[in-house]
């Protein structure tokens, strides 16, 4: 039996593995895409059932992608996690104005972000 | 008798007088005549010097009100001088490298060569190599000797000229140049007066040259200060971005995510956590301060609890209190209002003043209290620590001053939490200050309005 699927919209490999390795114990199934165009197209298609988005990405912002994300009825009830960056203060707010469902600021701890997650789309 | 003439009658009137006046010892009056052409000379004279200071002075009131606009004092200067020296016309040249350049003119025969190559064969040039004063009578009878390349003012029907130059540090760097369409020289006193001319056309000259040169100065530094800021900026954003990455996968190791621990490395994997977030820290606050200088620091404003600022910092902080064995409390009444501002920069400021006292505290407490007064909110920290200095209060809030090295070394700190502080208040329209007895303790204490933007910000 598959767990939960969560979408992580992220550029930087490094920031992919360490979310990797943190669900590689949990039954959550995770998929990725690396910048906000691809992110967008890539939830539609795949309707997870969580996504994380960055707010700096290529191409398209992780704001602008979370207004695309609501704006489409496939992924329009779907929780979002943007995951803002702690220097940009406001981003909060502005990530909750683009549809986002909860925020972690960068630099995010794994252990609050699986908790976080965890509280949003519980495991079982 | 016979019959005197009429001036006969007032000189022997005079002799008369004049004996009268001895015997009497009567002071003789001027004689009436004498008196009123005395008088005619005295007002012309009178009314000649003053149209000369009302000139000079509104000059120099013009070079003081115009510092990065030459042309409305040259324009006065060429207007008076034309004026006051009874001339035609008169025109003011400047000095850039081999050539003369006209700035400005008053008269109806316009410059016809606004551009002059300087050369002792004509009457501004020569002013102008010979840094001094040329004074031609009549320069149709020897302009084709001593002046060739005037012949354009001959042609234009000038006679008598005067030339003047600049002089700023004994060398020229212009003339001013006064005509005459008849042949009647220019009298001593409006060759003195042109000079004066001639020098407040220096001290113009000079004025807007400095003007121009400390404007930018003040330009150039503000551009090196940007670039350093955004360098700063950018260079803070990519060194967190590896050290996030080490930071989380350090913490998974920690938290056992990628298989169990052996217990002797915990000690060392907890050290790397705590090394690298002070490292973060630093960073956030050089990117904080780097922001703020380049004016792109913005607050975000929306309502908050006051509450929620002040549990934050105390859920924070209350670990490493308990750690150190300090009491870590915290006071504020529970019927505030909702407050206006930046949530987050609020709790920065709060988490920093108390994380500050904290550090600097061994034995006692560390309170944290707020208060309403009307639209200003009051908050307090309060710590048993180890005070400071009187004579370090005033740099407390600049940059990389904590009170001394020393201090840096044995408590940490990065120097730039009060700086990031002060400023956050101070853009919120609060301010901050510090009451401390050295050896018992301080208090940092900041106002800020209970709702930002309100009527008090700009």
């Amino acid at each position: 039996m598959s767990g939960k699927s969560i979408l992580y919209v992220e550029d930087n490999e490094m920031n992919r593995q360490i979310v990797r390795d943190l669900l590689k114990r949990t039954t959550y199934q995770l998929s990725e895409a690396h910048d906000g165009e691809a992110g967008v197209a890539k939830a539609i298609e795949t309707r997870p059932d969580l996504v994380l988005m960055d707010i700096q990405l290529p191409k398209i912002s992780g704001m602008e992608a979370m207004r695309r994300l609501r704006a489409d009825p496939a992924t329009a009830a779907t929780p979002i996690i943007a995951i803002t960056s702690f220097a940009l203060s406001g981003d909060d707010l502005k990530a909750k104005e683009a549809g986002a469902t909860a925020y972690l600021a960068k630099p995010y701890s794994p252990r609050d972000l699986l908790g976080l997650i965890r509280k949003i789309l519980p495991e079982a | 008798m016979p019959t005197k003439t009429k001036a006969q009658l007032l000189s022997e009137n005079e002799r008369l007088r004049k004996r009268i006046a001895t015997l009497g010892r009567v002071k003789p009056k001027p004689k009436r005549t004498r008196g009123l052409q005395d008088a005619k000379k005295l007002r012309a004279a009178l009314s000649e010097a003053e149209q000369q200071q009302a000139a000079t002075s509104e000059i120099l009131s013009l070079i003081s009100s115009s510092p990065a606009d030459l042309s409305p004092v040259m324009t006065a200067l060429a207007e008076s001088a034309a004026r006051l020296c009874e001339a035609t016309d008169a025109h003011i040249w400047q000095r850039e490298g081999d050539f003369l350049h006209a700035v400005a003119s008053h008269g109806d025969v316009p410059i016809r060569r606004p551009h002059l190559r300087i050369g002792r064969d004509s009457v501004t040039g020569r002013a102008v190599l010979d840094c001094k004063l040329v004074h031609v009578r009549d320069l149709a009878a020897v302009w084709q000797k001593e002046f060739p390349n005037s012949k354009v003012m001959v042609d234009s029907g000038h006679r008598t000229v005067l030339a003047v130059p600049l002089v700023r540090k004994g060398s020229s760097i212009g003339a001013i140049l006064i005509r005459r369409s008849d042949v009647r020289p220019f009298a001593p006193k409006q060759l003195a007066l042109l000079k004066t001319f001639a020098d407040q056309a220096v001290i113009a000259i000079e004025n807007v040259r400095l003007f121009r040169e400390i404007a930018e100065k003040g330009r150039q530094l503000e551009e090196a200060s940007q670039h350093k800021s955004q360098f700063l900026a950018s260079m803070s954003h990519e060194l967190r971005t590896p050290l996030n990455a080490i930071l989380g996968f350090n913490e998974m190791i920690i938290d056992q995510v990628y298989g169990e621990v052996p217990a002797d490395v915990m000690a060392p994997l907890e050290n790397i956590q705590t090394s690298g977030k002070h490292l973060l820290r630093l960073i956030n606050n050089v990117l904080d301060l780097a922001k703020i200088e380049a004016g792109r620091m913005e607050l975000a404003l929306a309502d908050y609890a006051v509450n929620d600022v002040v549990e934050s910092v105390r859920a924070t902080l209350q670990p490493l209190a308990a750690e150190k064995g300090l009491e870590l409390a915290a006071m504020l009444p529970d019927d505030l209002p909702l407050a206006y501002g930046d949530f987050g920069r609020i709790t920065q400021c709060l988490m920093n003043l108390a994380g500050n006292s904290l550090k600097f505290t061994k034995s006692g407490s560390v309170t944290v209290a707020v208060e309403q007064n009307g639209e200003i909110l009051t908050y307090r920290v309060a710590d048993t620590g180890i005070g400071i200095p009187p004579d370090k209060i005033d740099t407390l809030f600049t940059e990389f001053k904590q009170t001394d090295a020393t201090i840096a070394s044995e408590y940490g700190g990065t120097g730039l939490g009060l700086s990031i502080t002060k400023q956050f208040i101070e853009m919120h329209g609060g301010r901050i200050w510090v009451e401390s007895v050295l050896g018992q303790g301080s208090t940092f204490i900041f106002e800020i309005p209970l709702r930002v933007n309100q009527g008090a910000e700009a």
